[in-house]
């Protein structure tokens, strides 16, 4: 069935203007210079009045002369002269015969031909123009059976492509009857059908929400001849949101004829949209909330806290929360200007040791502070690797001062780096609070905070989603976090070893024996 | 006798400064940290109005709310509901449909006019010094 809509033997449109509008128009530039039709044909006028002629001859000398004698005289001379006429044709017919029989000699013969110069050009006119409409159909011919072919081609590529294209895509008559569907649509129809025993087509029958999307675009005006539409379909017993494109589709004179349907799923556009929707309340709960305070205790201060002590306490919180919104729209902005690329990624050929090592330096200070112990455990061997030093150096320092906030005090963090296949791999220890097995999950997710930990420490929740970000998005990279609750955490980056410049990996390794 | 509210919000600023604005007021404020001390606090002594946050670690304040529209005891009390997240009231008026709130408030918000909407929920005479209102406010 699919097939039919594009069998050719069905008079498929042709492109005419490749075709002569008018087959028998053949041109008439033969060899010979033919003279007109009009003046040949001379076997009829010879024979036939000399035949009548000696009819009427007996007749008339019957009833003249009243004598069969002199009508029978007249008679025998009107037969000579027949048969003198015959012999002639006859002779001039044999030089004629001659004279076609050598097409090389045409033009002379045809001057010697004398009285059936006219009847002899005009059989060779008509001969010669025969010949070169036959050579005209059949060279029409060809190119036509050339033409289908090379049709025929095309469509079962289209065919093919379109059976390739991962959008169910259907095609209506100007019936509704589903008169094709490429493997994709067939793939849908039987999902929704949900029994390989059920046609395929009987599903369609089914989508009242497609049949309808149809009528509604049969119904628009030429202007406006495209539909959209989102509709939900069962498939298999899962509920896939679609978008649904139907549009008209009109023949040679402009008559509306099918309609096409495009089917895109949109499930991950849906889930983005939202993602969106989430990031944007997340904003918006992140930023009022400290504002909220902010704007409580000022009025407070106003209105009705006279205290000095109260008022000194009141301004501490307000303090508080404006540091907080301070951070907060940092990291916003931080994020932002990553993920849009203001922060133009410079990525090099360096040693990860290297950059771990600057991370160390920056949060040494502050895990003092808390005398916690940081273990440098970098591997000994130069881990060659293509990053951006300030971002990829962000990503570790980001781990580390998480580490230094949730850990407490007398505490002990380590940082390792080492090889592993065609990775190198990064990871953060620590012996703190730990996270509980329910939040692993959703601890890269913006905004997102541990509950039973948020406490502990101030933080926006954007740390470890910008770390995410930097580690995949930026250096193909990977994450992960395992933990364990008052015991501790261990995150690992892993990313792939080896410089882009010069030189193999087996030469930086060689290098760093040097 | 003062009216008992209660005051529920994982922000402590926020609970200690709408604590403090109503004690001047007048009330006999409690404070509760998260939905679940807030529901027992609840069932102990019922007050006579619920100021709750919406955006909450673990039970929200429109699941608390219907837990409280579903009980037989706290069925009729009045809430007004704290959020941070205006820009989707609409959404989240799905979620809010049916839970009989006196009010939604929006944050950042004026603790003089949420006293002002307290006086209007429980039918009391405003003070004229707290009469106006802002756009902060959106009842519904």
């Amino acid at each position: 069935m699919a097939t039919d809509f594009f069998d050719l033997s069905q008079s498929g449109p042709l492109d005419r203007g490749s075709l002569p509008a008018d087959p028998m128009s053949v041109s008439d530039s033969g060899p010979l210079p033919i003279p007109p039709a009009h003046q040949g044909t001379l076997l009829l006028p010879l024979c036939l009045p000399s035949i009548a002629l000696g009819m009427v001859a007996v007749v008339l000398g019957t009833w003249l002369f009243k004598s069969p004698s002199a009508s029978l005289f007249t008679f025998a001379g009107s037969l000579s002269g027949l048969l003198i006429t015959i012999a002639l044709f006859r002779r001039q017919e044999a030089a004629a015969i001659a004279t076609l029989n050598r097409p090389d000699v045409r033009s002379a013969g045809l001057d010697s031909t004398g009285v059936f110069r006219s009847l002899l050009g005009e059989l060779i006119h008509r001969v010669e123009r025969h010949e070169s409409k036959s050579r005209e159909l059949t060279d029409q011919r060809a190119r036509l059976e050339a033409r289908a072919h090379l049709l025929k081609t095309q469509v079962r590529r289209l065919i093919h492509t379109l059976d390739l294209v991962e959008q169910p895509v259907f095609l209506l008559d100007s019936g509704n009857t589903l008169v094709y569907r490429n493997a994709a649509a067939t793939t849908l129809l039987n999902a929704v059908s949900g029994n390989p025993e059920i046609p395929a087509a009987s599903a369609w029958d089914s989508m009242a929400s497609l049949k309808s999307l149809v009528e509604s675009v049969r119904n628009r005006s030429a202007a406006a001849d495209k539909r959209t539409a989102e509709l939900e379909l069962k498939c298999a017993g899962e509920l896939i949101t679609y978008r649904a494109e139907a549009a008209n589709l009109y023949d040679d004179d402009g008559r509306q004829t099918s309609v096409s349907i495009v089917l895109s799923d949109i499930r991950e556009q849906v889930l983005e949209t939202a993602k969106q929707a989430q990031f944007v309340s997340s904003v918006s709960h992140e930023l009022k909330t400290p504002l909220a305070s902010i704007r409580a205790y000022t009025e407070l201060l106003m209105d009705d806290v006279d205290d000095p002590d109260e008022r000194l306490e009141l301004l501490q919180f307000i303090d508080e929360q404006v540091d907080r919104l301070t951070r907060l729209v940092n990291n916003l902005l931080n994020f932002a200007r990553v993920e849009s690329g203001v922060i133009k990624v410079q990525r090099e050929d360096v040693d990860v040791n290297r950059i771990a090592r600057k991370a160390l330096e920056v949060v040494a200070s502050a895990a003092k502070e808390k005398q916690i112990a940081i273990v440098d455990e970098l591997s000994d061997l130069y881990l060659p690797a293509h990053l951006d030093v300030d971002l990829f150096g962000q990503a570790i320092i980001n781990l580390l001062s998480n580490a230094v906030k949730y850990t407490p005090k007398g505490g002990q963090i380590r940082l390792r780096t080492r090889m592993q296949d065609t990775e190198a791999v990064i990871e953060v220890q620590d012996n703190g609070m730990g996270i509980p097995v329910d939040a692993l999950p959703r601890l890269f997710e913006r905004f997102y905070r541990v509950p039973q930990n948020s406490k502990a420490a101030p933080g926006t929740g954007l740390g470890l989603a910008l770390v995410k970000y930097i580690v995949t998005n930026i250096h193909d990279g990977a994450i992960s976090a395992a933990s364990q609750v008052h015991q501790g955490s261990v995150f690992s980056i892993r990313i792939p070893l080896g410089h882009r410049g010069r030189g193999s990996r087996a030469s930086q390794l060689q290098k760093s024996v040097n | 006798m003062s009216p008992r509210i209660i005051v529920c919000d994982d922000e402590p600023h926020i609970v200690r400064a709408i604590s403090l604005k109503f004690s001047r007021a007048g009330f006999d404020v409690h404070g509760a940290a998260d939905a679940e001390a807030c529901w027992e606090l609840l069932r102990k002594h019922p007050p006579a109005l619920l100021i709750t946050d919406y955006t909450m670690p673990g039970m929200n304040g429109a699941q608390l709310v219907r837990r409280i529209r579903e009980s037989k005891s706290l069925a009729d009390l009045p809430v007004i509901m704290l959020t941070a997240r205006g820009f989707e009231l609409a959404e989240q008026s799905v979620e809010l449909n049916g839970l009989d709130l006196s009010a939604i408030v929006n944050k950042p918000f004026s603790p003089r006019e949420l006293v002002v909407k307290a006086y209007e929920v429980l039918g009391y005479e405003a003070e004229p010094s707290t009469a106006a209102y802002r756009d902060s406010y959106s009842s519904i």
